[in-house]
């Protein structure tokens, strides 16, 4: 085919002059910080989800998908999960990331995210914004919460990405919504809190009673002790491992409290084969003021103790999780690890 | 200091301090300020009693006409209306601030002081007020008479 030189010309003349458009075409969106750097940032400072992570994963989202069905009885596939927290929580043993194709009505939530990040509208208390980090080939668009008083909207808060765009498609999260949370942890009366989990694995109770009191030594900073008890052929049955912190600032509750527990844990084996048992107790007292001597110290209120839970609950599992090679959350309660 | 300008001054500053310790105590915590609830309402149950006192005798006072007459040595009065009342002033402000910085969110483990402690070092000063605006407010502000007969 022969074209006329004018013609080419024209056309690299037109492609060149409305190449910048492409550019500004791509409408700007609200934007704001999502993943912070340190415990103190603005408020939108959230969780924000790595592409490479995503794309490790990928065979695995895929595999939720093959072979799924709508009906009853069949295998149940993911729902999206880009309007609301599974359990009102990010935890990501909630989620999967699969690409928009891959859901019912991907395509039109991807639509629906772009615009409501364009437009910044606050709906139901919750805003679509885009991740200052974005870039015009990675787009990451998060869902944040957002306070509406008299109509007036507050600042983006604890934002959490929900869709990665880049030029070659784009990536929706996704998850079962449960009838029921995975929390293995429950509270007493008297505010304690137990955490517990049964295990089923191949592994011996010595691999998660290390990585156990790693996590108590690490993540909670508490100085631990561990006892093994064991059968006639030295063979660990159940182990005890004990955490203990004096008092200090608190590392689960809000900056400026202050915080004194002890972690009593079991880790054990149960009369069923290959399976293990995770168990904790705690019963943190704590106060806002800078006080040193305990009698200041008091129990905590119902929603500090659901914050304990919570935390406690995320970090056992994730001690548990750090020793699987594959890790499936089966309830509350049992976790499948090989 | 004229009985008057006595009676004045008890008036006026039981009036803002009742004031202003009802709006610090309960609108601080909203603001960071570690005297969380309820124990800001346990000290306003210490330090507002006082205070209002202070202003249900003046109310009663109001309604007597002429005033009665109240001897007094009146180079002393202007030194026990003022005196205490600084001195109630100057510690609460100086406790509440004391409480607030070695409580703060960066403040080390053992610096602070706790409520129990604020909350006593409250009643002290309210010792002072106790001892001699208590009792000068006794006089300035006789209560009516009750009808003989």
């Amino acid at each position: 085919m022969n074209l006329p030189l004018s013609t080419v010309a024209a056309a690299a003349l037109a492609a060149w002059s409305f190449a910048p458009l492409a550019v500004i075409a791509e409408p700007a969106s609200v934007r704001a910080p999502v993943a912070c750097a340190g415990p103190i940032g603005p408020p939108s400072c959230g969780a924000d989800v790595a592409l490479q992570q995503i794309e490790q994963k990928a065979a695995a989202a895929r595999a939720l998908f093959s072979g799924c069905a709508k009906t009853p009885g069949g295998k149940p596939c993911p729902n999206l999960a880009v309007d609301h927290n599974i359990c009102s929580k990010n935890d990501p043993a909630y989620y999967v990331w699969a690409p928009a194709a891959l859901y019912s009505k991907g395509a039109d939530a991807l639509r629906d995210l772009l615009d409501r990040a364009r437009t910044g509208v606050v709906s139901g208390g919750a805003q679509i914004i885009e991740s200052a980090d974005s870039s015009a080939a990675e787009r990451h668009l998060a869902l944040c919460r957002v306070r509406v008083i008299a109509g007036a909207a507050g600042p983006p808060q604890d934002c959490v990405t929900v869709a990665v765009k880049t030029k070659s498609g784009a990536w929706l999260r996704g998850g079962y919504d449960q009838a029921t949370c995975l929390e293995g942890a429950s509270t007493r009366l008297s505010s304690g809190i137990d955490i517990s989990f049964v295990v089923k694995t191949n592994l011996n109770v010595t691999v998660f009673t290390a990585s156990l009191q790693k996590m108590l030594e690490n993540r909670l900073q508490l100085e631990t002790k561990v006892e093994y008890s064991t059968d006639r052929a030295n063979q660990v049955l159940a182990a005890s491992v004990t955490g203990t912190g004096g008092l200090r600032n608190s590392t689960i509750l809000d900056s400026g409290w202050r915080e004194s527990f002890d972690f009593d844990g079991w880790v054990s084996t149960t009369s069923a084969a290959h399976e293990i048992k995770v168990r904790g107790v705690i019963k943190p007292l704590v106060t806002r003021e800078a006080v040193g001597t305990l009698t200041s110290y008091e129990g905590t209120n119902d929603q500090q103790r659901a914050q304990y839970a919570s935390a406690l609950n995320a970090d056992v599992d994730a001690s548990i999780k750090a020793v699987c090679a594959n890790y499936v959350r089966l309830d509350d309660w049992n976790i499948s690890c090989d | 200091m004229s009985i008057d300008a006595a009676r004045k001054f008890l008036i006026v500053s039981s009036l803002l301090m009742t004031g202003g310790q009802l709006m610090f105590l309960l609108m601080a915590p909203a603001f960071g300020y570690p005297l969380i609830y309820p124990k800001n309402l346990q000290i306003l149950q210490i330090v507002s009693p006082v205070f209002l006192g202070y202003l249900g005798s003046a109310s009663h006072f109001i309604f007597q006409t002429p005033a009665p007459e109240v001897p007094v040595q009146n180079q002393f009065l202007g030194m026990l209306v003022k005196g205490p009342l600084a001195i109630y002033f100057f510690v609460v402000v100086g406790m509440l601030t004391a409480y607030g910085y070695t409580n703060r969110v960066a403040a080390a483990i053992g610096e602070g002081i706790s409520s129990e402690d604020l909350a006593t070092a409250l009643s002290l000063a309210l010792g002072v007020l106790t001892v001699t605006t208590g009792v000068i407010s006794s006089y300035l502000f006789v209560p009516p008479k009750p009808a003989s007969g």
